[in-house]
């Protein structure tokens, strides 16, 4: 496991993050794959706006960003996720809230977006 | 010169959902409202025949027609089912619930002149769903409020407030506890009153205002809340005019409004008919308003209040012993 993981109990595994984006103007074009991490939403106030039809709500200028690993289900590191933080602002976006997705007892610890 | 009628999506239910959606469409059609109805299945049972609480089909048909009257839907506790209101409200943006409270006639409560109008945010607060486990021990619900969010709340209040010559809007927070986020929400409400010099805007706190409430409700006109207290209060007031069976709610966004009994789909009693229609009832009013056919909502509206008056005819719900269809004939021959 990785940094950080060491401080939660054995039943727990990160699984992904939600990445919270600041973007004034429609749903953000954010990288879908980023090292051993892909994107599998984004979601505006809680309403997936991404993948799919262009949403027809009123959006605020905060997506949130779901990166989780490539390979189905496997743990991911810490440094995955600075890495990622990394490039995302390389990429040109601002981050400016992030929550880890635990796994906890095999059962996930964070919530769908509507529409995911 | 013979008038269109005017498409919208039915949604029975489930529950005591089809029996009271019978009883409604049943005073519609007697009151010659100008309707085509296009029926639509959600909720339990569109899961038990589609897998999914709500079709694309039934979004697409509420996004097309544009206006829904919608009976109580059950969604499975556990699961993952979302549920169908929560739904229907992100997904066509229906960013206000309305929920008329006004004492009727022949309903004994312990208070009489109540008439406030209630407005919710929709979409925001504790409502975007947006939860987290940060350890084994610790787990979080994202509160959002955003000023355009609260922005466009509180204009369609103020709005509101003017058609229905209403003279006060109070918006109701806790912003002496969480300063940023009801702070933002009263800050955009003094913002948007100030455009609005016609009509009094004050505000209170949500606790004093729960007392205030159900001491004296006949102080307030209309109120204004974030998402989660307005959930919570506008079922308290429900309270104050005789309870969940006769209040009538109504979710609306920039294009699609959809109107609902405010009740649960009781599936204790369902099928025996007895459920009392008169919240969904309610509900066809304000939706026959909403599409400008004031007479024919006047109309259903008083024969409606003319039976609860008389007190001859109810449901058990409200003291009597009168089934669904004694209670549906009784509302037609007062038309």
């Amino acid at each position: 496991m990785g940094l950080g993981t060491k401080n939660f109990g054995e039943s727990v595994k990160v699984v992904g993050c939600d990445i919270f984006i600041a973007h004034q103007e429609g749903v953000p074009q954010v990288p879908e794959h980023i090292g051993q991490l892909k994107l599998v939403s984004i979601s505006n106030r809680g309403t997936k706006v991404w993948p799919g039809p262009p949403p027809k709500i009123h959006l605020t200028d905060v997506h949130t960003c779901r990166f989780v690993s490539i390979n189905d289900g496997a743990p991911v590191e810490s440094k995955e996720i600075i890495a990622l933080l990394g490039k995302i602002e390389e990429a040109g976006f601002e981050w400016v809230h992030i929550e880890k997705l635990l796994e906890i007892n095999g059962q996930a610890g964070f919530s769908k977006a509507q529409g995911e | 010169m013979t008038q269109e009628n005017t498409k919208i999506t039915l949604i029975r239910g489930d529950g005591i959902g089809p029996e009271i959606s019978d009883a409604v469409v049943e005073i519609l059609l007697a009151a010659k409202a100008p309707l085509t109805i296009e029926e639509e299945e959600a909720g339990l049972c569109s899961i038990e025949k589609y897998g999914n609480g709500i079709t694309v089909g039934c979004m697409d048909a509420l996004a097309r027609n544009k206006v829904a009257l919608k009976g109580p839907t059950t969604t499975p506790i556990g699961g993952g089912h979302k549920s169908i209101n929560v739904t229907i409200r992100k997904t066509l943006d229906l960013y206000v619930n309305l929920r008329p409270i006004k004492s009727i006639p022949g309903i004994e409560t312990p208070f009489k002149n109540v008439d406030l109008l209630i407005v919710r945010e929709n979409i925001e607060d504790t409502y975007g769903g947006i939860e987290h486990r940060q350890s084994e021990d610790l787990a979080q619900c994202l509160r959002l409020i955003t000023r355009s969010g609260s922005k466009r709340a509180a204009r369609f209040a103020f709005e509101t407030a003017r058609k229905q010559k209403r003279k006060k809007v109070t918006a109701v927070h806790k912003a002496n506890i969480m300063k940023i986020t009801d702070g933002m929400f009263l800050s955009a409400f003094r913002e948007v009153a100030a455009d609005y010099p016609d009509i009094e805007a004050n505000d209170i706190i949500v606790d004093n205002c729960c007392m205030q409430l159900v001491s004296k409700p006949q102080q307030f006109d209309m109120l204004l809340l974030p998402n989660l207290f307005g959930d919570i209060v506008s079922d308290l007031c429900a309270g104050l005019i005789g309870g969940l069976g006769i209040a009538s709610g109504a979710n609306i966004g920039q294009d699609c409004a959809v109107f609902e009994a405010v009740h649960g789909s009781a599936p204790d009693i369902a099928g025996r008919g007895i459920a009392n229609p008169t919240a969904m009832l309610f509900s066809a009013v304000s939706m026959l308003r909403y599409l400008e056919m004031l007479k024919i909502a006047d109309d259903i509206e008083d024969a409606v209040f003319e039976v609860l008056r008389s007190g001859k005819v109810r449901t058990g719900d409200l003291g009597g012993k009168a089934t669904t269809k004694e209670f549906t004939n009784a509302v037609i021959s007062n038309l």
